[in-house]
């Protein structure tokens, strides 16, 4: 017995060392500091109040002096815990203080602890702004640049998601979709609290983003990685405040913690999630998103969901347009005349560099096709889903017209065009010669993958593989269109914070 | 003279075999053959033999581990199913590595399978046989010792115990000795003669003559797959016969009480 | 009675109770996991919760409960076949990854991934139906092998087959879309309880059962099984047979639980040994002290698996992590000699 405590012991160790050292640390993006620093507080209180320095000295102030870790001490000046309580009217279920700081961080205390110390101060910091000092209290809550301090009742000590939109919705259901799945899903009424989850998730968030209804209605998305809101925050500022970021692969309970009416998904292959959630009734619409039909059966379906058809009808437009104008002008290009094109997804490891050829039922192998190209590696990739692994030999036996590269964003592209340029065996392609080897372009994103960049990808193509069919399209035009009808981003915005992202040229 | 009164004894067979040949593939040369013998009750006897002479072969023949190709076996004038055999045979096999840390007593309890069913455990009374038996071979106190804590004679008589809880007509041991210090081998055959005077039919193979010199009742020569001779001790651990079973001239010589002593040059 | 037969008699009721207190601790576990997730909040869940919020009464209900009930069997199940394989291999160092049943699992529900679109019936049928496939395989191998006496010969074979497997899920992986397939395969092969539903349990119940208690009732008879053919044969078993018998059950349970589980490493290997340790070697008491304390490790890794991140950890990660660390500290501790 005594040998399998010791073997239990370990275990309970090991749970305690792993939770805590989940604890979680928001990494919420900083915020852009205000003019002058204020101090909110709000929660179980007479009424929300908000103090400036001079406000809050009003108060009457004491010292603290307070020893860090390190052992150094320093004087504060501020306003005890007490005082700073009553003067905010407290109420007497209030039990937590929770303080957050303008970086997003965020501590908790007990009110009767922290009332029950003297010297527990919200002190003013030399530099501006506040602190909370609580002397002989662990370090990890002495918060500094505090900007909220939340009084919260039992009640309210756990952790609520965002609030649920109170918009009044017009026509508010029942609503039935078929999704990307080919199920049937209906709701009693519209959805309000959206959640995003599943492989590539901004894929799905960038497509609700297009109706301003996706702002308000979507409360959480999976995080798959710390670039993933670049882009959406320039089209709500408020996003990181507002949409709970949850850690990749979260479980069903972790989902249903937000309280979702509507989870949307990209991935089929995702469906035992779906099946999850369905135990707790939490429903579920995938988006499929790889080719146009797909795309607009989504649009479609979000038109439903958010009770805005009337949006999802211009979005419909937009692309419609823009997929006809290419495909219109390609229809009359004789076979002989389709250039014989290659697209291929990039990537290094270390010194070993692999490139494949997408899927035949993928969003790129019909970009390039309806962008009126030959698809080289038709007969090649057989798989019917996923990247093949091309060697440059095949390469060399296509020895296309074309070559487009796909790569991500953390390489630079000008560097990868250039050293294949100088490769022995690339360098002698015919591509290569004529100047026809070019890098895909992306800003945020990637414009081959199917998310709503897709039409500028394959605007952009068209333009590269029939160059005299669309010598009218600008593509600047084309982004600052993009941006602007889908996504309200003005000109400046566009030149701000997209531009600066995109390549269209290089080769 | 014991051998005398032993074959008076044998009126009726422990085991008969009959014409028995056997090769572990059709291609192969046989290991035993043209094996005909009748072993008997309430004696010790040894099957001796030089190093693949065949002993253990015939001892898995015995058991019905093996199947011959050619010829039959009797126990007691019966023909037995093989779980039946298993009430009938007991067997101290080879040296057996233990797998596991089994203690001594759950070692023995195993020798109740054969009454036991698939799904059946040893009750209080399979308990008691198996005291019983570890009563027999002096190891009642070290029930509850491992195995692999045992050294190789207590090993040796725990495995014997085992066959005992068997509750066993015949006794069989594999090469009993072979691996034991002089001490433990003496231990382990005066324990083969209490048995036999017990009445218990114990049959023994062995390629040390002493051990059947001083222990047999009836002694089995086996050379090459057969039977070069079989019967009472006096007569058939010969100077003559040893010799020409191992290939090395021996003399077998008494001492002052008339035990044979087989003297290897 | 002798006092040495009253002595055994009391060791016998003794290791009885602890199996029972064993029995108890995992009930308490179980009950207690109920109030454990991250809803509505992370960590604890009051009772009280479920009295006046619907959802929080769905979500222990429906989700965890069912996936309780899942780590306990799959945990059952895993150290179960793992006594078998060892007891039946003679060797402390084998579990279900011998005989290619593992890796004929995993290659079937990669094929089921990748070939058969994925859906959660062809993952777990192809996990089934290449687990026995490779029993199969190694069997009939064995057969044919002309060297060393069943259990080496099978052991060989297995390793044959494991390797084929091997390689054939090597090669799905390759061919696999790296975006949304290899995630999955990969997710998989690491394995996880996250998408288990009571429809799941109630698939796997009707093997696991029956599988279970053929190797519970059968566990005295293991000890004979463990020795020698020629032993266990003079002792009245038929062990070519009984083991087959067996390892049927292991094997249609292991690939019950690993086709909804996915692979979980180290549970088979190392709780039998601790099973062994703390309860004794006969398998009268390390076959059901190893389910209870299998299931015990596996609610346990479970547990932190759903409960410590707010993104769900592979389960097969914490096991491994865990037992590869409560290996050491078995392999540290002051009891140093071999104990098989």
């Amino acid at each position: 017995m005594k040998l399998l405590w010791r073997v239990l012991l370990p275990l309970v160790a090991l749970s305690v060392l792993a939770s805590c050292t989940a604890t979680p640390l928001p990494a919420a993006p900083e915020t852009a500091p205000a003019t002058e620093t204020t101090l909110r507080v709000t929660g179980s209180i007479a009424g929300e109040r908000t103090f400036t320095a001079e406000t809050l000295r009003a108060l009457g102030t004491r010292e603290t002096a307070y020893t860090n870790k390190d052992g150094q001490t320093t004087t504060y000046t501020g306003v005890a815990f007490t005082t700073l309580l009553a003067e905010v009217g407290a109420t007497a279920d209030a039990t937590t203080l929770i303080f957050s700081a303008s970086d997003g961080y965020e501590a908790q205390a007990m009110r009767a602890d922290v009332t029950a110390c003297e010297g527990c101060i919200v002190a003013l910091q030399d530099k501006g702004g506040f602190r909370v000092v609580l002397p002989d209290f662990p370090s990890n809550i002495q918060v500094r640049d505090l900007v909220m301090i939340q009084v919260l009742s039992d009640a309210d000590a756990i952790p609520q998601a965002p609030e649920t939109t109170t918009e009044d919705i017009p026509n508010d259901g029942p609503v039935t979709v078929t999704d990307a799945a080919g199920r049937t899903v209906s709701l009693e009424r519209l959805p309000r609290r959206i959640v995003v989850v599943g492989r590539g998730p901004y894929m799905a968030l960038h497509l609700l983003y297009t109706f301003p209804e996706g702002r308000t209605r979507l409360i959480g998305v999976e995080s798959k990685s710390a670039s993933q809101s670049d882009f959406i925050i320039h089209v709500d500022p408020n996003f990181a405040d507002g949409v709970v970021s949850l850690a990749a692969n979260p479980n069903p309970e972790q989902i249903a913690a937000l309280e979702p009416d509507l989870v949307l998904m990209k991935s089929v292959v995702m469906e035992q999630m779906g099946k999850a959630l369905a135990q707790v009734k939490i429903p579920v619409v995938y988006v499929g998103l790889e080719t146009p039909e797909q795309f607009f059966q989504d649009v479609t379906n979000l038109g439903l969901l958010l009770g805005n058809s009337t949006r999802a009808e211009e979005v419909i437009a937009f692309y419609q347009s823009r997929l006809d104008r290419v495909i219109s002008r390609v229809a009359d290009v004789p076979e002989s005349e389709r250039p014989r094109v290659l697209l291929v997804d990039y990537s290094d490891r270390g010194a070993e560099v692999a490139v494949q050829v997408p899927a035949l039922a993928w969003m790129q192998t019909f970009q390039v096709k309806a962008a009126g190209g030959n698809p080289v590696w038709v007969g090649e990739a057989q798989i019917t889903d996923g990247w093949t692994v091309v060697n440059v030999e095949q390469i060399a036996a296509w020895d296309p017209d074309k070559i487009f590269v796909v790569m991500t964003y953390d390489h630079d592209a000008q560097a990868v065009i250039d050293s294949l340029k100088t490769d022995g065996y690339w360098s002698k392609l015919t591509a290569t010669q004529n100047g026809e080897l070019r890098a895909y372009p992306m800003d945020h994103f990637q414009w081959n993958t199917p998310e709503p960049r897709w039409i500028l990808g394959f605007t952009w193509l068209a333009t590269r593989i029939h160059p005299a069919l669309f010598a009218d399209v600008a593509m600047q035009e084309e982004i600052y269109a993009f941006f602007g009808e889908l996504y309200g981003l003005d000109r400046a915005t566009v030149d701000q914070v997209i531009m600066p992202k995109v390549f269209l040229d290089v080769r | 003279m014991m051998c005398e009164d032993s074959r008076r004894d044998t009126s009726r067979a422990a085991i008969s075999l009959h014409d028995l040949a056997f090769r572990y593939a059709a291609d192969a040369p046989d290991v035993v053959q043209d094996i005909t013998l009748d072993l008997p009750s309430s004696a010790v006897t040894a099957i001796l033999g030089p190093n693949g002479s065949g002993k253990t072969t015939l001892l898995h023949l015995i058991l019905g581990l093996l199947t011959p190709q050619r010829g039959r076996i009797s126990l007691n004038g019966e023909f037995h199913s093989h779980r039946r055999a298993s009430r009938v045979l007991g067997l101290v096999p080879q040296e057996e590595p233990p797998a596991f840390n089994l203690n001594v007593l759950e070692t023995v309890l195993l020798g109740r399978a054969p009454y036991l069913n698939l799904l059946q455990r040893p009750s209080e009374r399979d308990y008691a046989t198996a005291f019983r038996a570890l009563e027999t071979v002096g190891m009642a106190a070290l029930w509850d010792r491992p195995i692999p804590a045992l050294s190789g004679g207590e090993r040796q008589l725990v495995i014997l115990a085992r066959a005992l809880t068997q509750e066993p007509d015949i006794l069989l041991l594999d090469e009993p000795t072979s691996h034991l210090d002089v001490g433990n081998a003496r231990r382990i055959l005066n324990l083969m003669r209490d048995l036999r005077a017990q009445g218990q039919t114990v049959i023994f193979t062995t390629h040390d003559p002493n051990a059947a010199a001083t222990t047999a009742d009836h002694v089995v020569l086996m050379r090459q797959g057969r039977v070069l001779r079989a019967g009472a001790v006096a007569e058939t651990l010969t100077g003559n016969y040893l010799s020409a079973t191992y290939d090395v001239p021996i003399d077998v010589v008494q001492d002052r009480q008339e035990r044979l002593l087989v003297v290897i040059y | 009675m002798s006092a040495e037969a009253q002595a055994a008699t009391a060791r016998v009721a003794q290791f009885r109770r602890r199996l029972w207190a064993l029995a108890g601790v995992l009930l308490l576990g179980m009950t207690l996991s109920l109030f454990l997730g991250r809803y509505p909040g992370p960590y604890f869940t009051p009772p009280a919760t479920l009295r006046d919020n619907e959802l929080a009464r769905a979500v222990v209900l429906n989700l965890r409960l069912p996936r309780i009930l899942a780590a306990v069997l799959l945990g059952a199940t895993l150290a179960a076949a793992g006594t078998t394989f060892q007891l039946i291999f003679r060797n402390p160092l084998v579990d279900a990854g011998f005989l290619g049943v593992s890796q004929g699992a995993a290659f079937g529900a990669s094929l089921g991934i990748v070939l058969l679109g994925g859906s959660a019936a062809m993952v777990q049928g192809g996990a089934a139906v290449f687990a026995f496939l490779g029993l199969a395989a190694s069997y009939l191998m064995a057969q044919r092998l002309r060297l060393g006496d069943w259990v080496l010969r099978l052991v060989m074979a297995g390793i044959g087959v494991a390797a084929f497997y091997s390689a054939g899920t090597g090669i799905i992986k390759y061919l696999a879309d790296p975006l949304k397939q290899l995630p999955d395969i990969t997710f998989w092969l690491l394995g996880g309880l996250w998408a288990i539903t009571w429809q799941d349990v109630l698939h796997i119940l009707p093997v696991v059962l029956p599988a279970l208690a053929i190797i519970f009732l059968m566990r005295w008879r293991l000890n004979l099984l463990s020795l020698r053919d020629a032993t266990a044969f003079s002792l009245g078993a038929l062990p070519g047979r009984e083991r087959l018998v067996m390892l049927i059950a292991s094997v249609a349970a292991t690939a019950a639980v690993v086709s909804k589980a996915g692979q979980i490493g180290w549970v088979g290997l190392i709780v039998p040994h601790i099973a062994r340790r703390t309860l004794g070697a006969d398998a009268q008491a390390a076959v059901p002290g190893g389910m209870l304390l299998g299931g015990l490790f596996v609610l346990l890794c479970d547990d932190l698996a759903r409960t410590v991140l707010s993104g769900e950890i592979p389960l097969g990660i914490l096991t491994s992590l865990i037992g590869a660390v409560v290996f050491f500290s078995l392999l540290l501790s002051n009891k140093l000699e071999l104990k098989r």
